[in-house]
């Protein structure tokens, strides 16, 4: 079967496997490590990638995965989607189901995935434009908690850089674990079309960047400051306190 | 004499073929002076009236050839006289032979055939002597009038409907469409019951591929018996098994006709009022004619109501359930105190609570369609009011189930497509058991399978769930609003469009 994708297809592909797990699991390793400045070191890494994206563009005709380097990749993958798996799973028996079975839960969870996977490749291939109205519902249910939210944990910038610049920069690029897909889904591209600068700047890179920004400077406006135990916060404890702060307003 | 003894063998042999059924109907009679003939027939399925009125007129036309014939012989002698005696009959009958009208067919005797003719409803008329028979086609099958169907009725527009006739569904779509572009075939299915079936489309504008599709499946049906639209719905379909429908169901001749005119394929029976049209979209099923007949804004407001209805119709009871069951803590305080007080009362499971309360509305909704339309009021009065207020009396149903229950029940008859419709309405059930067993993780789940099962299903082998995927952002905008006709530019506007606007 010759796979063939349009610009679209490889956005949506790209799309999938960098935002989900990525929005709800790490900002509060970043906010953690990065403290006030989190936003602005999230923004020089993402411009980074930018330049890293325009190099695979420019280059990708001569590059080429020899043997080792799949099998690199494919290990890779593979603690990538378990670390995944593990996570979805933790978060679900810490704040849903604490009684139910591990095994339960991931069973359910993989075999839904397999479903998915078994279906037709334009299946697979097609199912992110289900995700995008999911993003409005996410920033819904993030914006709940608006009322709590504090400013002044923003500012002062550039306080205290002595330790925090260089793990809240190794941190950052946690957030775009997946991009590299790029690499690898660009062959596929149908011959009749191009990738410019624009789309990519436009598609792959802002799209998710914004909405991750958006993401991670809501979740340090609403951390820091608080104590230890709020600050390791996540996407679910952010929503059960908005839902609380509705109830007790 | 020897002529009498043939049509006597034949009147009884024609009698045995047709196992001396009692409607069907065959004697001698006599056409012109010397010619004998056999007249058969069923006289359940032709007009008798009209029937007598072409004998009546073959009749004079064999006098008439006759009479020419006497007066040609009046002016030869004697020796010659005897031989245009003999080609007198001969030239009546050649006469009445070539006579073809609308109605009336001649050709040479065929007994393999006389059986398809007779049980379409044509009243033949064999002439044995010059081995030839003469088709009448005055066949009258029973059909209703033209009315607006009763699952299908609209507000503003055509309140015309289909019969169980072709020609009168041509009729109503030929009048829609003036063009020759408009092609109609059909195919025979059923070796016992020879049913006709018609397809037909618009060239140019028809999407080829999905046609060969539709030709392919049609050619392919080896079936004894047809006779319902819903054998032909199983066999054209590309995914049986699955609840949604695959094709569009409709009795309306303004829906065939924009359908068509869209590039799709309506294929109809004689047998039924219904059309069924491909290759659809999972949201054609939520345009009604009414979207097009009204103001832009009032399409576009009712088109969004029924969108959010599908949501409301299979995620609102499993969403009560969830939340009762599991997420209490996303209900303002108030009203989290008010439900749990509620529910504290009720002896089981919410879900049980659930099932009793559906399980009643689709026992009512069953009983009010298959009842009489005077009854069938008098059931929805008393299963909504009567068993609605005495359930919740007796504590077996809280007063919020209720509520979810009838607004689930109201937006799942929002849908205009009775298919549609009905997979709805049983699709809440699966979610509602995910959802008390897993609360929302469980919703989410089902929703997963929904999207990847929708998004595995064709119509003609085109994609179910288009415009959202494959994804055209133009054709997404046409789902949720409905823009004023002269901004329609990827619609077809004539039958021989540019390479761009085919659909």
């Amino acid at each position: 079967m010759t796979v063939q994708l349009t610009k679209a297809q490889i956005f949506l592909l790209m799309f999938v496997m960098q935002t989900g797990f990525v929005y709800i699991s790490v900002q509060n390793l970043i906010i953690e490590h990065a403290h006030r400045d989190a936003t602005i070191q999230y923004l020089i890494i993402a411009f980074i990638f930018f330049l890293q994206l325009l190099f695979y563009e420019r280059m990708h005709q001569y590059m080429y995965l020899n043997n080792f380097v799949k099998a690199l990749y494919l290990i890779y993958w593979t603690i990538y989607i378990t670390i995944y798996v593990s996570y979805i799973t933790y978060v679900l028996t810490i704040w849903v189901f604490p009684n139910t079975p591990t095994l339960v839960l991931i069973t359910i969870f993989l075999s839904v995935c397999l479903y998915a996977s078994i279906s037709r490749p334009e299946t697979a291939i097609n199912i992110g434009v289900v995700l995008i109205p999911m993003l409005f519902l996410f920033l819904i249910f993030m914006f709940l908690t608006v009322k709590s939210l504090n400013v002044t944990n923003l500012l002062p910038l550039f306080y205290d850089r002595s330790n925090t610049w260089f793990k809240g920069f190794i941190y950052c690029t946690y957030a775009f674990s997946g991009a590299e897909t790029y690499f690898v889904l660009r062959k596929y591209l149908v011959k009749s079309e191009k990738i410019s600068k624009k789309n990519n700047c436009y598609l792959f890179h802002y799209f998710n960047e914004l909405l991750f920004i958006v993401d991670i400077f809501y979740f340090n406006v609403f951390c820091i400051g608080r104590n230890k135990n709020h600050s390791r916060t996540d996407f679910i404890y952010i929503t059960r306190c908005g839902s609380n702060i509705c109830k007790t307003a | 004499m020897t002529q009498t003894l043939e049509i006597k063998q034949e009147i009884k042999r024609l009698n045995k073929e047709f196992l001396h059924s009692s409607d069907f109907v065959v004697k001698e009679i006599m056409l012109g002076q010397d010619e004998n003939a056999i007249l058969c027939y069923y006289s359940s399925l032709v007009n008798k009236k009209d029937v007598e009125q072409n004998l009546w007129n073959l009749k004079q036309l064999t006098q008439q050839s006759n009479q020419v014939s006497q007066d040609t012989s009046e002016n030869t002698d004697g020796e010659k006289s005897n031989e245009n005696n003999n080609g007198d009959n001969s030239a009546g009958q050649n006469q009445l032979l070539k006579e073809d009208s609308i109605t009336i067919t001649t050709e040479k005797y065929d007994q393999k055939k006389i059986n398809d003719y007779v049980c379409n409803g044509e009243t033949l008329i064999i002439l044995l002597q010059s081995k030839q028979m003469i088709r009448i086609n005055n066949a009258e099958f029973a059909h209703k009038t033209p009315e607006e169907p009763e699952n299908e009725q609209i507000l503003r527009g055509s309140h015309e409907g289909f019969v169980e006739n072709f020609e009168m569904n041509m009729q109503l779509i030929r009048k829609r469409i003036k063009n020759n572009k408009l092609v109609v075939k059909q195919i025979t299915l059923g070796n016992e019951t020879k049913t006709t079936v018609y397809y037909m489309f618009v060239e140019n504008v028809v999407d080829n591929e999905a046609l060969k599709t539709v030709e392919k499946r049609l050619n392919a049906v080896d079936v004894d018996m047809f006779y319902s639209i819903g054998q032909l719905s199983d066999y054209l379909e590309d995914q049986v098994w699955s609840p949604f429908p695959q094709l569009l169901n409709t009795e309306r001749p303004d829906r065939v006709v924009a359908n068509i005119l869209e590039g799709k394929i309506a294929i109809m029976t004689d047998l039924s009022p219904n059309a069924l049209i491909g290759p659809v979209t999972f949201f054609s099923f939520y345009q009604t004619p009414d979207d097009f007949n009204a103001r832009v804004f009032v399409g576009t407001f009712y088109r969004l109501m029924r969108l959010f209805s599908v949501v409301a119709a299979i995620f609102l009871p499993a969403f009560y359930i969830a939340i009762v069951s599991f997420h209490f803590e996303i209900l303002p305080l108030e009203l989290a105190n008010k439900v749990k007080t509620d529910i504290n009362q009720i002896p089981y499971r919410p879900l049980i609570e659930a099932m009793i309360m559906e399980i009643t509305i689709e026992l009512i909704r069953e009983a009010s369609v298959r009842l009489p339309k005077s009854i069938g009021q008098t059931i929805g009065i008393v299963g909504g009011l009567v068993i609605g207020d005495a359930i919740v009396s007796a504590g077996l149903v809280s007063n919020l189930m209720v509520i979810v229950v009838a607004f689930t029940a109201i937006s799942s008859f929002v849908v205009p497509s009775i298919e549609l419709n009905t997979t709805i309405r049983m699709l809440r059930f699966p979610f509602m058991f995910l959802a008390s067993l897993f609360g929302f993780f469980g919703i989410v789940i089902g929703t997963f399978l929904l999207v990847v099962h929708l998004l595995n299903l064709s119509s003609f082998k085109r994609p179910y769930f288009s415009p959202i995927i494959p994804f055209d952002p133009v054709e997404v905008r046409k789902i949720f609003f409905r823009g004023p006709y002269y901004g329609a530019k990827r619609q077809a506007e004539d039958f021989s469009p540019k390479k761009e606007d085919k659909a």
